[in-house]
């Protein structure tokens, strides 16, 4: 099988070296761009099967640089940011990036991001024609069913729509307001204060631990992230 | 009543001689009037010379008028003869007339001068008001001040000290002299303009150094600096003779207590001249700074002292300063004969005190405002170095990291400790900034609705990834969702925190416990350890930045506690420290919750 094509965007030689490094030996070949330009250029040429974007970029935003992206190419994007930009993290996943991870990151950690994401690209399939098995959980999208164990769950309409939207879109970090809008239907609105206890709610229910998630993991200050990859 | 003895003779002789030249008016023409008309025109004399010249001049002229008419104008002529007792009368009359427009005047004089004396405190003390407020520099103030008081109360020496907070110690910051005796101004005798006698120092100052106004040819006159700006008109003899003169007046005393009502300077009521027992004396001095050779001991008593205490030695006297019952200074009058001060005296004297006080109250204020300018600016650097460490420290804790990985890789197990500082070093810096935002009003709070299990959950992750090696057991009460309103972000950080100080400070082999639970409308985080718990004295300074307990050697970043409250109280929250039964600590965090009931209605 051909290496998975990685493109790495980031301005400092030291990090680019790092993230080479952590995903060396994986079967992947990677490409590194310095700057934005080069970035967009360098995807537009190589068409790679995943890009790690850094935020701090001198030439363009990393906004700019994912939105330009998106027009175009389908692969998964993992972004690389700072504690204390949770601000910038939610746009960029808001933009379409898929995930990030936070500096200083561990290289263990962004390997099984860039895996999990290459996973969930290879791996796309049409989604509600089957029923899924996540763990102990079954969902059959189709058919609105839920169960554990052969014990049908009963889901209120919300945690149902929350459920579904996981679901869709297992393995990516979910903003709080694309949660809201895959639920609502609409951008803003008083209910979206109450997204984390509906979320809470659906845990208590689908969950072994509420208090130790294995399905929905909190992304503090980003949104919620559905662990389905393995589907 | 005549203005002096001498005005007084000038009166008597004036008005004897228009008796005699009425006299002989009166005499030329004795045939054609009556006895009647003559008695009249000496009652002219009399009332007209006790008008003027008081009851003295008055009884004088009564009585030569009576003699006057008895013996030139009653027949007998030439004779002191009372042959009418009815005639006896006219000496009552004239003596009764005398003693009424006395009286009479005395009293107008009386009033006229209570009025004046009431004009003259009103002015000396708005003088020292306005000396307080319009020197450009606060020290330049006091020194004023000090030489205002010691020519009004007519001193030898005044001193002014500034208590500074800082040090407990006393600082000089005024002293007045007067080389000639300020007794001479008493007598009117204006001894400021000769230039030989007056001079204002002020020795202490924000730099401690001392500054010698008298070294600079700087005066304080009374009549070119005081009362410009403050009288257009009056008498220019100086503030000085004016408060001397107001001594006198009893009512001095209540003029100052009223102006200083509720502020500062102690008033006493004593009536007698002051007895000071000067045992207190022997009692411990406080330190006085910025003195030159001519040294004098304050002792302790005279800050906390409601009234006046007898110096260390006969000659001086001491009264503390306050402003708002907060002693600020101390202010000591020295005169060589020793100063004598009654009841009156010494309210006035409490009087000019109270503008001093006001004076080191603004010295006072002015250095701390200077100190707070300097802070803020210290702050703010702080703050952008902060945010620059911070944005400068990931790459190279990222490229650190991914030695670390490699090393470990090639099987070093210490690579793993590398890794763990870096991931130390990182929070570190984070709460650091974190902690910066904070105090510069920059880190934004936005508390919503959240579960309490989200939260903990979250924080419980987190603790797996950085301490993998440490349990941490974990308890939600049972039932209902407890759902807060909070800041998901802070609430995890303040969590987060207080569990990696129960993991720092418990023995390893012991599990951290954290719990929650809601208590009377809030939501109750606990994060309890086996640790050795903290001494009573330490469980409010480990609230404090880079605290370290008692003899501590291990790491600490010394901000992870101080973070914690911080970011809980932003948010209507708190954090606190409570000794854990069976041994350790427990640490819990507060924060509102939403009812039951009103969640259900609003999440529908």
């Amino acid at each position: 099988m051909e290496p998975d094509l990685i493109l790495v965007i980031d301005d400092e030689p030291q990090v680019r070296r790092a993230v080479r490094n952590a995903l060396a030996g994986d079967g992947v070949r990677v490409v590194e761009a310095a700057t934005g330009e080069a970035g967009i250029d360098a995807a537009a040429a190589e068409r790679p099967a995943l890009v790690v974007l850094d935020l701090g970029l001198p030439d363009l935003s990393g906004i700019q640089v994912c939105a330009e992206l998106r027009k175009w190419c389908s692969a998964p994007i993992v972004v690389l940011s700072a504690r204390h930009a949770d601000h910038e993290k939610v746009q960029l996943l808001d933009a379409g990036a898929d995930d990030y991870v936070t500096k200083p990151f561990s290289p263990a950690e962004l390997r099984a991001r860039v895996r999990a994401q290459l996973r969930r690209a290879r791996a796309q399939a049409p989604d509600g024609a089957q029923a899924l098995a996540f763990g102990g959980l079954a969902v059959d999208v189709a058919r609105r069913r839920v169960e554990r164990g052969g014990q049908a769950i009963h889901l209120t309409p919300t945690e149902w729509d929350l459920l579904r939207a996981f679901v869709r879109h297992r393995g990516r970090t979910l903003t709080h307001g694309q949660l809201f809008r895959a639920v609502w239907n609409r951008s803003d609105g008083d209910p979206q204060q109450y997204l984390r206890v509906h979320v809470a709610n659906l845990r208590r229910k689908i969950e072994m631990d509420s208090l130790r998630p294995a399905l929905i993991v909190t992304e503090p200050g980003v949104g919620y992230r559905f662990e389905g990859g393995g589907a | 009543m005549p203005a002096s003895p001498r005005g007084a003779a000038r009166e008597a002789l004036l008005w004897t001689l228009a008796a005699a030249l009425l006299t002989a008016a009166m005499l030329h023409v004795r045939d054609r009037i009556g006895e009647a008309h003559v008695a009249l025109g000496y009652l002219l004399v009399v009332l007209g010379a006790s008008a003027r010249g008081g009851r003295r001049v008055g009884m004088g002229l009564a009585v030569l008028a009576f003699l006057a008419f008895n013996y030139l104008f009653l027949r007998p002529y030439y004779t002191l003869e009372v042959r009418n007792p009815l005639d006896w009368l006219v000496l009552l009359a004239f003596l009764a007339a005398g003693a009424v427009a006395a009286q009479l005047l005395h009293r107008a004089q009386r009033e006229a001068a209570h009025a004046r004396r009431r004009a003259d405190e009103i002015d000396q003390l708005a003088t020292l008001g306005a000396e307080a407020l319009k020197a450009a520099r606060a020290e330049d103030a006091v020194v004023t001040i000090a030489g205002v008081i010691r020519t009004a109360l007519a001193v030898d020496r005044c001193d002014i000290y500034l208590r500074d907070d800082a040090t407990a110690r006393l600082r000089l910051m005024a002293r007045s002299t007067s080389a000639d005796g300020a007794v001479d101004d008493r007598s009117g005798t204006s001894t400021d303009t000769a230039g030989a006698g007056d001079g204002s120092s002020a020795i202490g100052s924000v730099d401690g150094l001392r500054r010698d106004w008298r070294a600079r040819g700087r005066r304080w006159n009374p009549r070119t600096d005081a009362v410009a700006g403050v009288r257009s008109t009056g008498s220019a003899d100086g503030a000085s003779r004016r408060a001397t003169a107001a001594w006198d007046e009893a009512r001095i005393g209540e003029i100052s207590a009223e102006m200083v009502d509720g502020v500062s300077a102690p008033l006493i009521d004593h009536s007698a001249v002051e007895t000071v027992d000067t045992a207190d004396n022997r009692q411990t001095a406080i330190s006085v700074d910025g003195f030159s050779a001519d040294d004098v001991s304050i002792p302790e008593t005279a800050l906390s002292s409601a009234e006046f205490l007898r110096g260390t030695d006969s000659r001086s006297w001491l009264m503390a300063l306050r402003v708002k019952d907060e002693p600020v200074g101390v202010l000591r009058l020295e005169t060589a004969g020793g100063l004598m001060l009654d009841a009156r005296q010494r309210r006035f004297a409490e009087a000019l005190a109270y503008y001093a006080a006001l004076g080191l109250e603004r010295v006072r204020l002015t250095e701390a405002a200077g100190h707070a300018e300097a802070l803020r600016e210290a702050d703010r650097l702080k703050d952008a170095l902060l945010a620059s460490v911070s944005h400068d420290l990931r790459t190279p804790l990222t490229t650190i990291k991914a030695l670390a990985h490699e090393l470990a890789a090639g099987g070093d197990e210490r690579a793993h400790v590398v890794e763990a500082e870096a991931d130390r070093l990182n929070r570190f810096v984070a709460d650091l900034l974190d902690l910066a935002r904070l105090n510069a009003g920059a880190l934004p709070i936005r508390p919503e609705p959240a579960a309490a299990e989200d939260v903990l959950g979250a924080a419980l992750q987190q603790a797996a990834a950085v301490w993998p090696a440490r349990t941490v057991d974990a308890s939600v009460q049972p039932g209902e969702l407890l759902v807060g309103r909070f800041d998901f972000v802070h609430t995890l950080h303040v969590i987060t925190n207080l569990i990696e100080n129960a993991v720092k400070y418990s023995p390893d082999d012991t599990s951290v416990e954290v719990a929650v639970h809601s208590e009377a409308g809030r939501i109750v985080f606990t994060v309890a350890d086996r640790g050795p718990g903290l001494a009573p004295h330490e469980r409010e300074h480990v609230f404090r930045p880079f605290h370290r307990g008692d003899g501590q050697q291990g790491p600490g970043s010394g901000i992870g506690l101080a973070l914690a409250r911080r970011l809980a109280e932003a948010q209507d929250g708190e954090v606190r420290y409570e000794p854990r039964p069976g041994g350790g600590s427990r640490f819990t965090l507060s924060l509102p919750a939403i009812p039951p009931d009103e969640l259900a209605r609003l999440s529908s």
